[in-house]
């Protein structure tokens, strides 16, 4: 077990290290010049454009670069100076970082809870009723929802329920945009519940009705096989009420896979944030990142992609943990 | 005999499938008295397990479905229960085992829980009390070192400790009718017959009646009283093992005892091998199912139905020619066991 | 009570009349509607797609407006942001151009990315998965490990960062610089499938009838083993070929795609979305890429999931 969980640590490394390899790379040929900006300023002389980039290290060779990076990187305790500067501003990457991780985190909590929560339940009971009205409807909506682009689902919630439903009703029901009003620090507690729940619940709800619909397919899958079970039989022919062959006998082995299906989502749709944050503008890393590509503001760009590796390595080998805890013919070797 | 136990009067459970209604189980009729040893041969297909599985009433809706029929359990119809009260029977006074022990354990809780859950759904008695039953329910059927066995999940048993604990847990409750689908199937000969002799011994001590499925013969000779041979979901004959195995009136069962291989003999001639496969059930046709492969038929074969007639005894066949045909050839005249 | 032993009394009397029964309608027709549902809607699947297939094969011989033209009216203005109308059925977008020729050739974007992925993975896929099932060994350990690590990337992160690079390096063929980036990202579920495939089938009888025969390891892999494994492939490049439109479109939404005035459906929809919170109210600019993604995308999942339960049982996640 302990061997097993260093082993994949150690496949997790390689990974990382392999991650930020290739970004590295990638960043160094996308053209452009980090310092581009500061170049077009006519009132920056030649000389201070040479000073910034010895300060930032540009006049290193591109492994040294990387080298100083990884160096720095791997050092996350020196706070806030480890993940080094942008370029385009006198931030430091890894307080900036951090600061959006917070707006992320708000954005897929939520997310995800809601897609568990009415996800799991959806399938189960999709599976019970099988070949019910119900069942149909609601597997047929997820088909569609899940061959529907995130973003459209974004736009299409932003055009509906914010622009349109307040020209009819001339109530502001949601925000398309941002994490809270301008005015929130002068609100009284309620109103800065409500006006975060209004920023919140568009961009919230185009990531759950996806995850809704994958969640609900594979649980109803799942569940199906357990239903159609030899053990399942025996604890029927034992006498056991429906209720508890369902909740004890079906339902933990149904819940295996699933549970094993969402850790490994779960890095991602923190991927994938990166296009919701985009439409809402919601002020998180993924966002950050779409805007550091753009401006070749690496020291950024490599720091979100590693924060996404390094989730991706938990959240994999966390599956794989559970799985063994909840299965108990799991061994580890 | 004593009084009957249960009693399957025209029990009809059809499948609906892509392809049609099958009728798996067909006008079928039996009776099993109080601690008989029933046995029922077939093949697969033949409608075994579906009579088995109506009985339990655990036929799978919305595809299975029990037309027709009435299964009287000590006096009162199965079929007419309540679910709540039907569920009630399940498990506490028929019980059931099944024909894969790899697969009919819940792989994730543990032999002592599964074996706790059951004792404690139909009997009034305390967790402890409970683990006792439970932990002598083991012993009794001769696992080693029962009190630690209760803490083993399925998978760390092999395959004939799974099914003994099965058994136990079948036992566990007393029941009046024990229903064993197969039971030695997936299991290895010599295994087999352990399980087979266990089954038996505390069965007896019992008193508890036995309704054995097997597609094999030679199991069910040394342990039932009567035997049921039935074809294409319905009756082919059916009486005291020592008929069905000596005064054999029905080609099908001709065939089955003339295919039985045996340890303790040296054949000079080839096995019987009954030609053809089993017919579809859907839309069957009419007159006898056996027909296309018995080398007996004649024209009414294929126009007529064959009731099942009584020849005495509760020995009964169904087919036009019974008792009259000389089915020498096909099966072998000494008795099996 | 009577014994009843006996079939005779109701035994096969009641048998004339059940041969005549006939089961509950309601639940035969169930079964039948979830199954019959499920292929009728892969057949129509496939009859969209083959319409959309056509459009964008043989958009340059229908009567379209170029997707690139600034149209003007008689007055020589340029005609922005008209709503859809006789004549420009999808409208036309804030720099005069007409939404539906965009459409038809945005849809020529997405499949040429979208098939040329497809090809990749298969080929990829299988060709990594076959060598390291048919070979095993310290082969088959590093191919996998190479397989795993591939799939371990955060795919979304990664593919922006390359396609920034890749719309660099391949300036004015972006089409094909995004089919080689989601090829290069996407073939590793392939590749443990046709692994898995192989490393079941190598052990079988007729392979091991041709190697006695003394057939070359080519010739195994490709006359005996790799027909055998056909079925997976086939789905499974389906399946990647919804994914990659999927993809194709999120990049070019997020401006990674391929370059304006180019027509895209994520850039069309991006477009939109921003003149339509703006308040600009031209609800076709989003609507119609939009639907034509939608449409697209389930009509390759429904044939995915068609050819999966047609080809092959085994991998089916619903269980009927």
């Amino acid at each position: 077990m302990f061997q097993y969980v260093v082993r994949r640590l150690v496949y997790g490394l390689i990974t990382l290290l392999a991650l930020s390899i290739i970004t590295f790379t990638l960043l160094q040929n996308t053209g452009g010049d980090p310092l581009d900006r500061i170049k077009s300023n006519p009132r920056i002389t030649q000389q201070a454009v040479q000073e910034m980039a010895v300060f930032y290290g540009l006049d290193q060779p591109i492994t040294k670069q990387y080298l100083t990076w990884a160096g720095n990187f791997v050092q996350f305790w020196n706070y806030p100076t480890a993940w080094g500067r942008s370029f385009q501003g006198p931030q430091q990457v890894q307080a900036l970082v951090i600061n959006r991780l917070g707006g992320t985190a708000r954005l897929m909590f939520t997310a995800l809870g809601l897609a568990v929560l009415i996800g799991i339940p959806l399938g189960i009971y999709q599976a019970i009723k099988q070949y019910s009205f119900f069942d149909q409807a609601t597997t047929t909506f997820s088909f569609v929802t899940f061959s529907t682009p995130i973003f459209v689902l974004g736009l299409g919630l932003q055009i509906i329920l914010a622009l349109k439903l307040e020209q009819w009703t001339g109530v502001k029901f949601f925000y398309t945009s941002g994490m809270n009003s301008t005015s929130y620090a002068d609100f009284s507690l309620g109103e800065k519940i409500g006006d975060t729940l209004q920023h919140l619940a568009l961009p919230a709800a185009s990531i759950a009705l996806i995850s809704i619909a994958g969640y609900s397919r594979y649980q109803r899958a799942s569940m199906l096989e357990v239903l159609h079970s030899d053990y399942l039989r025996t604890a029927k022919a034992k006498g056991l009420s429906q209720r508890t062959v369902i909740v004890k006998h079906a339902l933990r082995n149904a819940l295996i896979p699933v549970i094993t299906l969402i850790s490994l989502d779960i890095a991602g749709v923190l991927g994938g944030a990166v296009i919701t944050e985009s439409i809402f503008a919601w002020p998180g890393m993924g966002r950050l990142y779409i805007q550091a590509i753009g401006q070749n503001d690496w020291p950024i760009v490599m720091a979100v992609v590693m924060l996404i590796g390094v989730m991706v390595v938990v959240m994999n080998l966390f599956a794989d943990l559970a799985y063994g805890w909840l299965d108990p013919r799991v061994r580890y070797d | 005999m004593s009084e009957p136990l249960l009693q399957v009067s025209n029990l009809r459970t059809f499948f609906t499938t892509e392809e049609g209604i099958v009728r798996a189980v067909d006008g079928l009729s039996f009776t099993i008295h109080k601690g008989e040893k029933f046995g029922v041969v077939g093949e697969s297909g033949s409608g075994k397990s579906v009579t088995a599985l109506s009985i339990m009433r655990l036929i799978e809706a919305p595809a299975g479905e029990i037309v027709t029929g009435e299964i009287h359990f000590k006096g009162q119809d199965l079929l007419r229960l309540g679910d709540e009260e039907m569920r009630k029977i399940r498990g506490a006074q028929i019980a059931m085992i099944f024909q894969d022990p790899m697969t009919a354990l819940n792989p994730v809780y543990t032999i002592g829980n599964q074996l706790v859950e059951t004792i404690m759904l139909h009997q009034e008695v305390r967790k402890s009390q409970a683990v006792d039953i439970g932990i002598q329910a083991l012993d009794d059927v001769h696992i080693p070192n029962p009190k630690v066995r209760m803490d083993d999940y399925p998978h760390q048993l092999s395959g004939g400790m799974r099914q003994r604990v099965m058994i136990a847990m079948g036992l566990s409750c007393n029941p009046d009718l024990l229903i064993a689908d197969e039971p030695t199937t997936a299991l290895d000969v010599t295994t087999q017959a352990q399980i087979l002799h266990l089954m038996l011994e505390l069965t007896e001590e019992r008193d508890t009646a036995v309704m054995l499925i097997t597609h094999d013969l030679g199991v069910v000779a040394g342990f039932c009283d009567n035997i049921q041979v039935m074809y294409a979901g319905r009756l082919a004959e059916r009486g005291t093992t020592d008929f069905i195995f000596d005064n054999t009136f029905h080609p099908y069962t001709a065939g089955l005892l003339g295919s039985m291989t045996r340890l303790d003999e040296v054949r000079e001639e080839r096995l019987y091998s009954i030609r053809g496969a089993p017919p579809s059930l859907i839309n069957p046709s009419n007159g006898c199912r056996f027909t296309p492969r018995c080398d007996f038929a004649q024209d009414i074969c294929g126009s007529k139905t064959p009731l099942p007639r009584e020849f005495g005894d509760g020995h009964w066949a169904a087919c036009h020619f019974a008792p009259d045909l000389d089915l020498s050839r096909v099966k072998r005249a000494e008795r099996v066991g | 009570m009577t014994d009843r032993n006996l079939p005779p009394g109701d035994g096969y009397a009641a048998l004339d009349e059940a041969e005549g029964l006939t089961v509950e309608p309601v639940t035969q027709w169930q079964l039948f509607r979830s199954r019959f549902v499920r292929h009728r809607l892969a057949m129509m699947a496939a009859v969209v797609l083959g319409i959309i297939l056509a459009l964008a094969l043989f958009a340059d011989f229908l009567p379209l407006e170029n997707p690139t033209d600034q149209l003007e009216d008689d007055n020589g203005r340029i005609v922005n942001l008209l709503s859809p109308r006789a004549e420009y059925w999808f409208g036309t977008d804030e720099l005069g151009q007409d939404v539906l020729s965009r459409v038809i050739y945005g849809g020529r974007t997405s499949l040429t990315v979208a098939v040329l992925t497809g090809l990749m993975v298969a080929t990829f896929g299988t060709l990594v998965g076959s060598i390291a099932g048919y070979y095993g060994g310290w082969i088959d350990t590093l191919l996998m490990r190479f397989t795993d690590l591939i799939l371990s990337l955060p795919l979304l992160p990664v593919a922006i960062v390359a396609a920034a690079w890749l719309r660099e390096a391949f300036r004015g063929r972006e089409a094909l610089s995004l089919a080689i980036l989601l090829g290069t990202l996407l073939w590793g579920t392939l590749a443990r499938i046709v692994r898995a495939e192989f490393l079941s089938l190598r052990e079988k009888e007729f392979v091991e009838a041709a190697r006695a025969a003394g057939a070359r390891d080519r010739r195994i892999i490709f006359r005996h083993i790799l027909p055998n494994a056909l079925s997976p492939i086939i789905v499974n490049a389906t399946l990647v070929i919804g994914l990659a439109i999927i993809l194709e479109a999120a990049l070019s939404f997020l401006g990674f795609g391929v370059r304006p005035p180019e027509p895209a459906w994520g850039a069309m929809a991006a477009n939109g979305g921003r003149l339509a919170v703006g308040g600009s109210g031209a609800w076709w600019l989003v609507l119609f890429p939009s639907v034509a993604l939608i449409v697209t995308v389930l009509s390759v999942n429904f044939l995915g999931d068609g050819l999966r339960d047609a080809l092959d049982p085994t991998q089916t996640i619903e269980r009927r």
